[in-house]
């Protein structure tokens, strides 16, 4: 039962992403008065997208291919240690939020060496400027996490989850606040919203991401949009789990996984709504503030870290 | 004990969370007016705690100090500051010296400075670590703002902020002053602020910027 | 020379501090990883602002050096404070780390050899679009730089998970200033590693990937089977430590025991060894079931925004990639901009604008060179002494004489 709870959540994390996207988009048209898209749309592109054929610049070489499937596998992975339902997670071990930080990465590295190798200057664009935003993200993203595992005196997020599911809700933790604002700003980033980076742009100047797959069609783009969905859909599990666990299935039966999948359903419903309205809120900041951005949130991580050891007294 | 006992209890022991986050978002904020409602937000804050300390502590004096910081400082003073700023017709952002990033780890010391400090006091007097290195915090963080800020109006922000943190530190330290030097301490302000007032306009009349770090002539 | 080379400095450093001394005080730890700290970050500044590639490589040296001595620096520190076990798990990433650098910095710098020997340059803004004609070096070179970043599945990675392990580890000693500081150097380390990171997609994309800026590049040919065999064998040995471990980590394990008596085998180096071989499972089955999902591919023009083709001066260059991170970095360059313009009275008409940005080494200017000028200072003053007249030379004998007698008479 253990073993197909945590595929169960593998499974979730995977399949709903396409969800999660059809979501903000429908939330953000109703937020501006249109009518919107059908929340399922995304699926539906996602097959069209895998039926058509691959168009590949006559000057790139393998790796332009290789890319998105070596996105794709990364961000897959990641879903393995992140818990959903219950505080267990199906690859969970030490120090296991190490790994899922560095696979996104080896997710983006590639991504960004096939944006190279079509051989355009867009491509260049957005993978440099990815290149700035991520490689500042990394250090508030870790420094939020290890103080996080510090405060519940455990290295595996399964556990952090467990030990504050064992908390009481309205007790006011310094750490967890500081936490939960550099994460949020790094979930901003990492996932490409805004006001990092506007996912629904159109002038390629403004890109980020999408400057980074502009070359891309058919089943690599599929596999691109997807992997970019998952990213998404992880960030906001991990939040989720990380500071509102509560309703998560402490054993394991049928009865108790099933409410905890409808009420992670409703958390994230909730943490959706929220997200759309910052999208339609805040502006784009200007490339160059983004290190500003993220400064801040570095601040902050670094400042619940020393938190943790006047906390802990 | 009650919904509000335990609602009592839960604030005093974890406001001055809320006042770090207001000080952080000071350091990067970067509109006149997102300072002023940061000012605001903390002076909700801290009427919250002297209600709740009143409310443990059973003196009717407190309460009365509490509604004071509440009509003054979370009420009056933002308006005025946001009517200042309509009628001066300044350009409304900050004209910081230092970057957002700099700013917020220069934040980010204070804070572990004020912890570091309140460390050996906080145990040979009964009060709380975190209130008193939050009341310290404020007072640095007000030093701070008047001295990175360069337009006129950051400079009274400043003050006001330390002024706060000043009112926290005697507020936890001796359980609520007496009405009569609260409200002494009030008429204080006001006055300090009234003078502000009118130097704010006759300098942005005369000068037509309120740009401190042009105001060089003062020099003999 | 930088894989086997450098690690004599770092092999003595840990044959005296934890063979001869047995660890130190905790204050020496904390000057080794601030030493680490500065030099990693430092090193990875520098090296994304280079478009040579030796050079560039080089500086990468100096920031894996860096991250050994982080290593290095923590197990000092959790020696100082009794707690040999978790010495032994930072002393064994430090340890895997100077095992890996060797492997990963040989093949990058047998790559950059082979792409010298090649186009007869080693200048990134000459190169280009090499993958399809060098495959081989190409791959190769693709897992050196893998590995470098530390990207799970490759060697790099685990070496950098034991040594964020042992930070987090600092959080269990009672002493304040180590609670406070071990864990930080995780932001100090994810730092330098996503700007290396940063740094090695610039050097991969525009060395292999891409069109070809120079007709060297575009004439390249693949690197004869010697080469191609030495760095095979180099890549293959990366993949195997990145995906099994455990074949490394009981030795070290065992060789962490001698080092540092009292510390047993740290439960750490066993989990990472369980996990990633099924991490790889997922990933490659994963990556394998996408690339099923794919259908046929037809090659086809780039958009080129109606222009009738690309050419390659069209594509990013390597100064431009890294001009983002050098703007945000640019207190630490601190470069010399000089911007000229023909003729200087008439601005609005220029016939030619000149743009010089040169990179001064401000680190050896805050650094090395007080430190250099005193040493030369003082031996200028020292050379007072040497007058060359012999009777002084005389007397510097006898008032050498006369204050040793006097020297034994009233130490009595």
């Amino acid at each position: 039962m253990k073993i197909t709870a945590e595929i169960l959540q593998v499974l979730i994390l995977i399949l709903g992403a396409p969800l999660v996207r059809g979501i903000i988009a429908r939330m953000k048209a109703l937020l501006q008065r249109r009518q919107g898209a059908n929340i399922w749309r995304p699926y539906a592109e996602l097959f069209k997208l895998l039926r058509k054929e691959d168009l590949v610049p006559p000057t790139s070489s393998a790796v332009f291919r290789l890319a998105p499937i070596v996105l794709f596998g990364a961000t897959a992975c990641t879903t393995a240690f992140v818990p959903l339902v219950h505080a267990s997670a199906l690859l969970g071990s030490y120090g296991d939020f190490f790994l899922l930080v560095y696979l996104l990465a080896l997710g983006r590295f590639f991504l960004s060496l096939g944006a190279l190798d079509g051989g355009s200057a867009f491509g260049g664009m957005g993978a440099s400027r990815e290149a700035l935003v991520s490689s500042l993200a990394e250090a508030p993203f870790l420094l939020g996490l290890v103080a996080l595992a510090i405060s519940a005196s455990r290295t595996d997020l399964a556990g952090i989850v467990a030990w504050t599911l064992a908390q009481n809700i309205f007790n006011i933790s310094v750490v967890h606040i500081l936490v939960l604002t550099s994460l949020a700003m790094v979930a901003l980033a990492e996932t490409g919203r805004m006001p990092v980076d506007n996912p629904t742009t159109h002038l390629e100047l403004t890109m980020i991401h999408e400057g980074m797959v502009l070359e891309y069609s058919g089943p690599s783009l599929a596999l691109i949009e997807w992997a970019g969905a998952i990213k998404l859909h992880v960030m906001l599990a991990l939040l989720i789990a990380l500071f509102c666990p509560w309703g998560m299935a402490s054993t394991w039966s049928g009865l108790g996984i099933t409410l905890a999948v409808l009420l992670y359903c409703a958390k994230a419903a909730a943490l959706l709504i929220l997200l759309s309205v910052i999208e339609s809120a805040v502006a784009k900041l200007r490339m160059y503030l983004v290190p500003d951005f993220l400064g801040v949130a570095s601040a902050v991580s670094a400042l619940a870290v020393i938190f943790t050891t006047w906390v802990k007294r | 004990m009650g919904l509000v006992g335990i609602a009592t209890e839960k604030i005093l022991s974890s406001f001055s969370v809320f006042l770090f986050l207001t000080i952080l978002l000071l350091a990067v904020a970067r509109r006149i007016s997102t300072c002023v409602l940061l000012f605001s937000l903390q002076s909700a804050v801290i009427t919250a705690e002297v209600l709740a300390t009143a409310f443990q502590e059973k003196l009717v004096g407190v309460y009365v100090v509490g509604l004071l910081v509440f009509a003054i400082k979370v009420v009056a003073i933002p308006r005025a500051f946001f009517l200042l700023t309509k009628r001066l017709k300044t350009v409304r952002d900050v004209k910081a010296s230092t970057t957002p990033t700099q700013s917020v780890f220069i934040a980010v010391a204070m804070i572990y400075l004020s912890y570091a400090a309140v460390h050996s006091y906080g145990q040979a007097v009964q009060v709380p670590d975190d209130a008193l290195a939050a009341a310290i915090s404020l007072i640095l963080t007000g030093a701070f703002l008047m001295v990175s800020r360069k337009k006129a109006l950051m400079q009274m922000l400043g003050l006001l902020v330390l002024e706060n943190g000043i009112f926290l530190a005697a507020l936890i330290t001796t359980f609520g002053m007496p009405l009569v030097i609260e409200i002494g301490i009030f008429f204080d302000i006001l006055m300090g602020l009234l003078l502000m007032g009118i130097f704010t306009f006759r300098i942005s009349d005369t000068f037509e910027h309120l740009d401190v770090s042009k105001l060089r002539r003062l020099r003999g | 020379m930088s894989g086997v080379m450098l690690k004599t400095a770092v092999y003595g450093f840990v044959r005296l501090a934890f063979d001869f001394l047995g660890g130190g005080p905790s204050w020496a730890g904390y000057i080794v990883l601030l030493a680490g700290a500065v030099s990693g970050l430092l090193g990875v500044l520098y090296a994304i602002a280079e478009h040579d590639l030796k050079r560039l490589l080089a500086y990468h040296s100096v920031e894996n050096i860096g991250i050994i001595y982080l290593g290095l620096g923590t197990s000092l520190v959790f020696l100082a404070h009794h707690a040999p076990v978790l010495a032994a798990l930072a002393l064994i990433a430090a340890l895997l780390h100077t095992f890996n650098h060797a492997l990963f910095k040989s093949l990058l710098f047998l790559g950059a050899g082979a792409i010298s020997d090649a186009t007869h340059t080693v200048d990134l803004e000459e190169l280009g679009g090499l993958q399809r004609r060098m495959p081989i070096t190409g791959t190769t070179f693709l897992i050196g730089c893998c590995s470098i970043v530390g990207l799970p599945l490759f060697n790099g990675f685990i070496s950098e998970w034991l040594t964020f392990r042992s930070f987090l580890a600092g959080s269990v000693l009672t002493n304040t200033k180590a609670q406070i500081v071990l864990p930080l150097m995780v932001g100090v380390l994810a730092l330098i590693g996503g700007l290396a990171a940063a740094c090695f997609v610039k050097v991969f994309g525009v060395a292999f990937l891409g069109r070809s800026r120079s007709a060297e590049a575009e004439h390249a040919v693949e690197a004869p089977v010697s080469m191609r065999a030495g760095m095979t064998m180099l890549a293959a040995a990366c993949l195997l430590i990145g995906i099994l471990p455990g074949i490394l980590l009981h030795p070290l394990a065992s060789l962490g025991q001698v080092l540092i008596p009292g510390g047993g085998v740290p439960e750490e180096t066993l989990i990472i060894a369980r996990v990633i071989p099924w991490i790889a499972a997922i990933v490659l089955g994963t990556g394998a079931f996408a690339a099923f999902l794919r259908g046929r591919k037809r090659m086809t023009r780039t958009w080129a925004c109606g222009l009738p083709e690309l050419s390659s001066r069209m594509q990013y260059t390597s100064t431009v990639f890294s001009k983002p991170i050098r703007f945000v970095f640019a207190w630490v360059y601190r470069p010399d901009r000089n911007v000229g313009q023909l003729p200087a009275d008439q601005p609005y008409f220029p016939i030619s604008i000149s743009y010089r940005s040169v990179r001064t080494t401000s680190y050896e200017q805050a650094m090395y060179r007080p430190f250099v000028d005193l040493i030369v200072s003082l031996a200028h003053r020292l050379r007072r002494l040497q007058t060359g007249n012999i009777q002084v030379y005389l007397l510097y004998i006898f008032l050498a004489l006369v204050s040793l007698l006097t020297f034994l008479r009233f130490q009595k």
